[in-house]
């Protein structure tokens, strides 16, 4: 499954390298290097299923990014307490569960977040739908191959820079709406084509 | 499980969501909704899943440091730093762990280069292509530059003489009627500056933009007039279909809106207002013309060349027996014609084939395989005229084994819009072996944008013992290594779509003199082919 996905290289890391060797002056004396790094080496390999744990809880990609970036944080802090005998991405997703919670509790009357209640709900359903969603994850690189140039350059202009709608249509002067509207044409071809696939697996491309 | 058009108002609302367009009271609905229905919450989980794995594929490697550093906003917090120390610390620490993180990366590089799926991620960022539209015809135009066949890019097109139509490569028919001017943007998007076009909009069009300086037109799959006056007013007439019409304000952006419907004429003043308009503007349109297949002059020198040169098949078309295309060499490979009852008319043959588009399979199939095709070379020798630049199939191989039909070895396609990095409007040639549905590799030969609708042009793909090649009129264009990719199999030839079943990829337009030789032809012998028919 991961060689599908191109993962982004998180400046986290970097930051919690100098976290590590300057909070107290000490390099390499408060945690070694080996937790050190094994620690970026799991933060790493399990970033794409925290951050969609993490969307799923909050929504918003900004509101995302921010609570992975504390989740990393408390990962960090407690990664002396993790038994590396049992998975990592459970116990990671427990602190990020709590961290989203926190996120709720700092910004509910700014933003729209859910409840405690939605929350538990919305990653029961999360643990449930694991395996499949490697597998939608799979299907939706195939079904970007069905679209054309054009739809996957507007994909790539929204998603690759995370640039706002109007930005783009400043750029390519055109009208904000009419992106939307095709942005909104070419994520729901993609989602009927991942539907298709799992209707009817038979089928492939060309 | 939701009825689809149920399932799309969900996932509208939860788009909706994720992109931040809530009311309060429309969140609390959402959330309640969420609270009480499973379906509705999986349904949720799946769309939160495409956002972050489109966020996964497209979001580009994230050079060090800088960047973090202002976003981390906890890490300010917590550890009190300044801006400064922490730029410095980062450096420092930056140049140290430099190797640590260069490592990672090429790890990932290496998977781009390993991966076949990771490289078509790759292929999106290439550069793009700067050819937006094609002359598709031109009548009595005093410049010589804009013949058929010339691609065209950005830029302002000024026709002062004469009537022209274009396809741009999103599909859009425009034609246009001196004198006009008009700027291209993309392959989506024009601007009238002066005079009157009409564009026609295929369904793979829709989206397509044109502008004056009054208004903007967003096509929603249709057929419309433009027409903008020195008087500084914008006309507007739709066909059929409907559109998008805004009145543009001084500072660029969208004033007022109104979705126009078929027959509805209405004009976009210069302050901005829209008013009716009873009769069709003084002005007359150009129209869309229906592309006509040009008349392809054999003359019987070609014909004697081609069968000196000893193909297995050779289709002229020239008439039928029975069910079956004649072979001008031999009383085998015979094609079969096979078309829906009801449509006769998407598969006629009258000195060449003629494929229209069809909901059903049409095509001409040779029944009879050929025995281990791919252990050694072979050539498909053709004239084409498509009728647009849409990616089509209008070529290939199937092995006997498929049960189903829908594996195929070698693809001959008109290539725009595809996954793939190409010229719009090129001809491509696949060789994959052995044939999968799965299309675990293969390799391709493209020719440079050299496509032109509804002109004759001359095609010929050569599989050689260790490589394939693509002519057009006469002219290498691309020629690649494929290694031993020979293989035991027998294969039987289709002309008209990609497989026996799958339709969405049909050849629209014309192919004649259609030849199939058992060995690679000669870039001589291609040549003289062409030159004979030009003749």
């Amino acid at each position: 499954m991961e060689k599908y996905f191109v993962r982004r290289f998180d400046p986290l890391e970097q930051n919690l390298y100098n976290m590590n060797s300057n909070s107290s002056g000490q390099s390499e004396t408060v945690k070694g290097h080996d937790q050190t790094a094994k620690f970026v080496e799991l933060i790493v390999k399990y970033d794409r299923e925290l951050r969609r744990y993490i969307q799923a809880l909050v929504a918003r990609r900004d509101d995302a990014d921010e609570v992975m970036q504390q989740t990393a944080l408390v990962l960090w802090e407690k990664f002396s307490e993790y038994d590396d005998s049992r998975d990592f991405l459970p116990w990671a997703k427990r602190f990020a569960y709590f961290e989203a919670l926190n996120f709720r509790k700092l910004h509910a009357r700014s933003k729209l977040i859910f409840n405690d209640e939605v929350m538990l709900l919305i990653a029961e359903t999360l643990q449930e739908s694991n395996e499949r969603s490697n597998e939608r994850a799979k299907v939706m690189v195939e079904c970007l191959s069905k679209l054309s140039a054009e739809d996957r350059r507007l994909l790539e202009l929204r998603y690759g820079n995370s640039k706002t709608l109007k930005s783009i249509a400043q750029e390519e002067q055109g009208d904000p709406k009419m992106f939307y509207r095709r942005l909104e044409k070419i994520r729901q071809t993609l989602l009927e084509c991942i539907d298709r696939h799992f209707q009817s697996t038979s089928l492939s491309w060309d | 499980m939701f009825p689809n058009f149920q399932y799309r108002a969900h996932d509208r609302l939860i788009r909706r969501y994720i992109d931040g367009g809530f009311s309060s009271q429309e969140f609390e609905a959402f959330q309640a909704r969420l609270k009480s229905d499973a379906q509705f919450r999986r349904r949720y989980v799946e769309l939160i899943e495409l956002e972050t794995g489109l966020h996964d594929l497209f979001e580009v490697v994230q050079p060090l440091c800088f960047k973090g550093m202002q976003r981390s906003t906890f890490f300010m917090r917590r550890w009190k730093w300044g801006m400064l120390s922490a730029l410095a610390v980062c450096l420092v620490f930056a140049v140290l762990l430099f190797p640590v993180h260069e490592n990672k990366i090429e790890v990932d590089t290496n998977k781009f280069g390993q991966d076949s799926e990771i490289s078509h991620f790759l292929a999106y960022h290439t550069p793009l292509k700067t050819d937006c539209a094609v002359i598709v015809s031109s009548h009595e135009v005093d410049n010589p530059e804009l013949k058929v066949g010339r691609r065209l890019q950005s830029g302002l097109l000024k026709l002062t003489a004469g009537r022209i139509q274009l396809e741009f490569f999103c599909g859009a028919k425009v034609a246009l009627l001196a004198p006009c001017q008009l700027e291209i943007h993309s392959e989506r998007s024009a601007k009238l500056l002066q005079g009157s076009v009409t564009a026609n909009l295929p369904e793979r069009a829709a989206g397509f933009v044109i502008n004056s300086p009054q208004a903007t037109v967003l096509d929603l799959g249709t057929e419309f007039n433009m027409t903008v006056s020195d008087q500084g007013h914008s006309d507007v007439a739709v066909v059929n279909g409907s559109v998008d019409l805004s009145a543009i304000g001084e500072d660029g952006n969208t004033i007022r809106t109104r979705r126009l419907y078929q027959e509805e004429v209405v004009r976009v003043d210069s302050r901005h207002q829209i008013s009716e308009q009873h009769e069709i503007p003084s002005s007359s349109f150009p129209g869309i013309e229906t592309p006509l297949v040009p008349a392809l002059n054999v003359n019987e020198e070609y014909v004697a060349a081609v069968k000196s040169s000893l193909p297995d098949i050779y289709w002229r078309f020239e008439s039928t027996d029975g069910d079956y295309v004649r072979n001008e060499i031999s009383n085998r490979f015979y094609g079969k014609i096979i078309y829906p009852e009801f449509e006769p008319s998407t598969l006629t043959i009258s000195g060449h084939v003629r494929f229209s588009k069809s909901v059903l399979p049409r095509y001409i199939f040779c029944e009879e395989p050929f025995e281990n095709l791919n252990l050694g070379s072979f050539s498909i020798e053709m004239w084409m005229c498509p009728d647009d630049l849409a990616h089509t199939t209008c070529f290939s191989t199937i092995p006997t084994t498929s049960h189903d039909g829908r594996q195929m070895m070698n693809l001959i396609d008109v290539a725009t819009n595809t996954w793939m990095t190409h010229d719009p409007g090129s001809i491509r040639f696949l060789h994959r072996y052995p044939p999968h549905l799965e299309y675990p590799e293969g390799y391709n030969v493209f020719t440079r944008g050299v496509c032109a609708p509804s002109q004759w042009q001359h095609i010929v793909a050569v599989r050689s013992q260790d490589r394939i090649e693509i002519f057009h009129n006469g002219q290498k264009y691309g020629s690649v290594e494929i290694g031993d990719q020979s293989g035991e199999g027998d294969f039987r030839l289709l002309l008209g779509q990609l497989n026996l079943v799958w339709t969405h990829r049909q050849f629209n337009g014309a192919i004649d003199e259609f030849a199939f030789y058992i060995r690679a032809l000669e870039a001589d012998e291609i040549r003289e082919h062409y030159q004979l028919m030009k003749k």
